[in-house]
């Protein structure tokens, strides 16, 4: 890059070129050549300092020279602020643009102006050059002040050597720098924006897309305002750029600080104001100071930045520091530049400079933010990871806790059908077995042993059937009453609520309830003598009541069989924990009323009814 | 009903059954077998019988068999479970195969004379788990095209059952009389019959034996 910018300056002049470096000037605000006002000899270049005048100086350059023989001429000026008309023997060749405010601003653009031959003399052409701008005080920057450079005359092919490289490096180069610059700090800022914890990146993009305003005004010929005016404008943008830049240092390391916040604004404030009330003809003095200023706080940010660096971050010290100690450099040559203790460079360096800095911090940034990013996804991998492992491992688990559960089942199972076996089957078959040695009714050991059978069955059927939703038991509790009450002329009127089909009654409490239903209705057939019988089931999810009424003799406790089956009732409703009443009804007949606990809740009934778990 | 067989392993029931038989059909001819290749034997060497009473489970297999083989060979024949289970599962295999209904062996003389003179009369009996299988097994779209589907009056007739009410109750409840709901439950014995046949053929010809 360096190499190249040196090669518009290192060109070498064509045999066909002739360097005009000795003039005579006028100060005059004619606007065709003053011919006998008195002229003053001046090398160029020539810069211009203080008038008193508020008013745009205006200075008439005299130079002669004798004809080379070009066929095509032309005058190339490499720097002239901030405007100028060209005049070839009292005839106007060629204007940079408006000469009076707002005035065309030519100072970062070189000039060449063609013309014909046929004006010229073979010797004593006169060459009057009209340049427009602000001497030095009044402007903020020196590269901005009025003057002209050399003026070359020659071959226009030869100029356009010169001039086409230096304005692509001053000009193109440097507008394209801007806008990528500008998008660049957009994006960092919108970064920094969008996440809170990186506020740094808004800061360094503001300051970017700042700079990047400021640099590519220079390269703006037309703007509708004075240069003054401009000047004061693009002036005070330097106190927000310092805002931004010393805020993105505080923050990058963590330091930022209440106060600095405050005092950076207020100078936003403070510096317009500033510059607007100071004599325009101190506005070069004034900007220098603010310059150094601004410098100070630049360097004090700085090195807070590098103390924490140091320490914490030691790898960005290094890049960091690097890039900031350049930045450093060059703000002193610029204010070097400035205050003229250093000449004026053909390129406005920093404006060159400072992109590929912030391009080199701004790459870091984002490769900073693309590495969080990379941390994070992969944390988020890691963390899913984790959770898949941690669902395996909690499955498994479960997996284990429901082969256990369907043990415990089982098991639960096997001891209900033992103790139905034992106790139920058992005493049934003793009954049968005495009852065939010395019972004088042989029908009553035929009846004893259906009702074993009948017992039987249902243990089978509790231990291969499936478990059956409550409405399904209910329906089978109905057909078996109606039917045996039926048949022995009774009728029936049936009353049941209608629970929802997912609602499973565990098989033991199903079992128990069958036996002590069926063993009432027997009750009711062999014993009450009753025409009519009333049948109340009503089940809720936390209780089962069956009420049974019948219209009989009433209730008789002083027949022996009787007594036996009040006693298995009893018994089978001890076993389920529930509170089973047999009285006498009100007008006449016998109630039985069985009231058993449920905890029909939840899901727990679909699966809790697979294992039969009570 | 002129003719009985009666498969049957247990003497005592042979006994019991044929007594209950005697009552209801005075002076039927009772061919009394305790093993089930004996009865099959018969099948197919014998005239057919009007009834056939059979234990589910032998010494030397399912009554199921003779079931089927009785079905086939003579459609006339009506053939009724005898067995000590009613449950569900136990005899949908039986009714799938044919058997137009079931009775308990350890019913009393009265219930068993009563179930066999409904059969007889064409008046099979249902139970409300039966139906609920019958329903299962009808279902629109849970099988294919081999079942014949039920009417929308066999499916209100099996619903009403299947919720533990008696055929009496269902004909009330329908508007229809007692021996109309009879010749539903018949006529949806028959497509259960006819769907599961249906079903063996296809599974045979699946798997190559036709």
């Amino acid at each position: 890059m360096l190499f190249f910018l040196l090669v518009p300056a290192h060109a070498q002049s064509g045999p066909a070129v002739r360097v005009l470096d000795q003039a005579t000037v006028t100060i005059s605000a004619s606007v065709t050549p003053p011919g006998s006002v008195p002229e003053a000899p001046i090398a160029l270049p020539d810069d211009w300092h203080d008038t008193s005048s508020t008013l745009p100086d205006q200075r008439w350059y005299h130079l002669t020279f004798d004809d080379g023989g070009w066929s095509l001429p032309a005058i190339y000026v490499e720097r002239v602020c901030t405007n100028l008309e060209v005049w070839i023997n009292g005839q106007l060749v060629g204007s940079g643009g408006s000469m009076v405010e707002p005035l065309t601003r030519n100072c970062y653009f070189p000039q060449l102006v063609r013309f014909q031959r046929n004006l010229l003399q073979a010797t004593h052409n006169r060459l009057d050059i009209r340049v427009v701008g602000y001497p030095q005080e009044r402007v903020a920057s020196r590269q901005r002040a009025g003057g002209l450079s050399q003026v070359l005359i020659g071959e226009q092919a030869e100029l356009a050597l010169r001039h086409d490289p230096r304005l692509f490096w001053s000009i193109t180069l440097a507008q394209v720098i801007g806008i990528c610059m500008l998008l660049v700090g957009l994006v960092i800022a919108a970064l920094g924006w969008v996440r809170r914890q990186d506020r740094h990146n808004l800061y360094f993009g503001l300051g970017l897309v700042l700079w990047s305003i400021m640099g590519m005004r220079l390269h703006v010929q037309h703007l509708p305002m004075t240069v003054l005016a401009s000047e004061i404008l693009f002036t005070a943008l330097y106190a927000p750029l310092a805002y931004a830049v010393v805020q993105f240092l505080l923050h990058y390391v963590g330091q930022q600080r209440r106060w600095v916040q405050r005092g950076l604004m207020l100078q936003c404030l403070a510096v317009p104001l500033l510059l607007l009330l100071a004599p325009a003809h101190t506005l070069a003095a004034t900007a220098t100071a603010l310059y150094v200023v601004l410098g100070c706080e630049f360097v004090l940010s700085f090195t807070v930045f590098a103390r924490q660096s140091w320490r914490f971050m030691r790898r960005d010290f290094w890049f960091m520091g690097a890039n900031l100690i350049l930045l450093l450099a060059l703000t002193v040559a610029e204010i070097a530049i400035q205050s003229g203790w250093l000449a004026l460079p053909k390129i406005h360096l920093i404006h060159f400079a400072m992109p590929v800095i912030s391009f080199g911090m701004g790459l870091r940034l984002v490769r900073q933010f693309a590495r969080a990013l990379s941390e994070a996804e992969r944390l988020n991998r890691e963390l899913e990871q984790r959770v898949a492992d941690k669902t395996a491992e909690i499955e498994h688990s479960y997996a284990q806790l429901s082969d256990l559960r369907a043990e415990q089942a089982a098991a639960t199972e096997r001891q209900r059908i033992a103790s139905d076996l034992h106790d139920d089957l058992g005493a049934q078959l003793v009954t049968i077995a005495q009852a065939s040695l010395y019972a004088t009714d042989i029908s009553r050991v035929a009846e004893l042993a259906r009702q074993a059978l009948t017992d039987m069955r249902l243990s089978v059927q509790g231990l291969t059937g499936e478990p059956t939703p409550l409405p399904h038991v209910l329906a089978d509790w109905r057909s078996e009453t109606v039917e045996r009450l039926t048949l022995a002329g009774v009728t029936v009127l049936w009353n049941t609520n209608d629970p929802p089909m997912h609602w499973v009654l565990p098989a033991r409490i199903q079992v128990q309830v069958t036996r002590i239903l069926r063993e009432v209705v027997s009750n009711v057939i062999r014993h009450s003598g009753a025409r009519r019988c009333w049948v109340d089931i009503h089940v809720s999810s936390d209780q089962l009541r069956i009420g049974v009424e019948d219209d009989g003799r009433g209730f008789d406790t002083s027949q022996a069989s009787q007594g036996q089956g009040l006693g298995n009732m009893q018994r089978r409703a001890r076993v389920l924990g529930a509170a089973l009443e047999i009285g006498p009804r009100q007008v006449g007949g016998t109630s039985i009323r069985l009231d058993v606990a449920l905890a029909l809740k939840g899901e727990g009934q679909a699966t809790g009814s697979g294992g039969a778990l009570p | 009903m002129k003719s009985v067989w009666v498969l049957e392993d247990l003497p005592e029931s042979h006994v019991w059954l044929g007594k209950a038989l005697e009552a209801v059909f005075p002076g039927i001819a009772v061919q009394r077998y305790s093993r089930l290749a004996d009865a099959l034997e018969a099948a197919r060497t014998q005239p057919p019988p009007d009834l056939a009473l059979v234990d589910l489970s032998l010494p030397d297999g399912s009554g199921v068999t003779l079931i089927k083989l009785l079905n086939d060979l003579a459609p006339h024949t009506v053939c009724v479970v005898a067995s000590i289970y009613d449950d569900d599962l136990h005899l949908m295999p039986a009714l799938r195969a044919g058997a137009q209904g079931f009775l308990l062996k350890d019913q009393s003389w009265e219930q068993i004379a009563e179930l066999l003179r409904g059969i007889a009369e064409g008046r099979p009996p249902l139970s409300p788990a039966i139906a609920r299988r019958l329903l299962a097994h009808f279902r629109p779209q849970m099988h294919n095209f081999m079942i014949e589907p039920l009417t929308q009056r066999e499916t209100e007739v099996l619903g009403i059952i299947a919720k533990g009410m008696t055929l009496a109750e269902a004909a009330r409840l329908l508007g229809i009389s007692p021996h109309t709901v009879s010749g539903y439950t018949k006529e949806i014995y028959r497509k259960l019959n006819v769907s599961s046949r249906a079903e063996a053929a296809l599974t045979a010809r699946n798997i190559g034996l036709v």
